[in-house]
């Protein structure tokens, strides 16, 4: 799955440990969610989404659906 | 770690200590000395853990996210299974052509505890560093 979570934590200035603190994960899961190497629950999804005040679709995408769009 | 919790962790090591020296004393000197090496090994690990983990709590970081148990439950399946299998192999080609030996048992459950933690610390290297 691919996500806009870097993108979005450097637009709202914050650093991926104020992230980890916000949402309550450790500093290690906001490295490997944004690397796309973790999924994460649909609790966690919320939060961030909350966080960044989007919605989860728009800062998750599944990897079909971000090729198509780049087509 | 709670406190509780970490009174019981190192009362059990106080209490292996305990045995580590009276073993030494009885004469399992090599028995007595692994033990009270390997207690301070743990103790000295269980410190340096237990700040670590503390000093994220201080700065609000939930250490035991649901990533890590993500990954604790993988690498727990993962060894559970490559353990069985390995075992399971061991007793059928041992029971067919392998020699008749006696064993302590007590060494022999160590050793499969010991095989096991080791798949499991393994396993959560590999788990982590891919997910």
């Amino acid at each position: 799955m691919g996500n806009r979570l870097k993108e979005l934590r450097e637009k709202a200035s914050m650093t991926q440990e104020d992230l980890a603190i916000r949402a309550q994960v450790s500093r290690q899961t906001i490295i490997s969610l944004e690397k796309g190497k973790y999924n994460p629950s649909i609790t966690l999804a919320y939060k961030l989404s909350r966080i960044f005040g989007v919605s989860i679709e728009e800062l998750f995408r599944l990897k079909e659906m971000e090729e198509k769009i780049n087509e | 770690m709670s406190k509780p919790m970490t009174f019981i962790k190192y009362f059990i090591l106080a209490l292996i200590g305990v045995i580590a020296i009276w073993q030494i004393i009885d004469g399992s000197s090599a028995f007595g000395v692994g033990l009270l090496a390997g207690i301070v090994f743990s103790a000295v690990a269980l410190g340096i853990k237990s700040r670590q983990l503390n000093h994220m709590v201080e700065k609000g970081i939930e250490p035991y996210d649901e990533r890590v148990w993500m990954i604790a439950g993988k690498a727990s399946y993962a060894s559970m299974k490559i353990f069985a299998i390995i075992i399971a192999l061991i007793v059928l080609f041992g029971s067919i052509w392998g020699p008749q030996t006696l064993v302590n048992p007590y060494n022999l459950l160590g050793i499969c505890l010991a095989c096991l933690m080791l798949l499991y610390v393994g396993f959560y290297y590999y788990y982590s560093r891919i997910m």
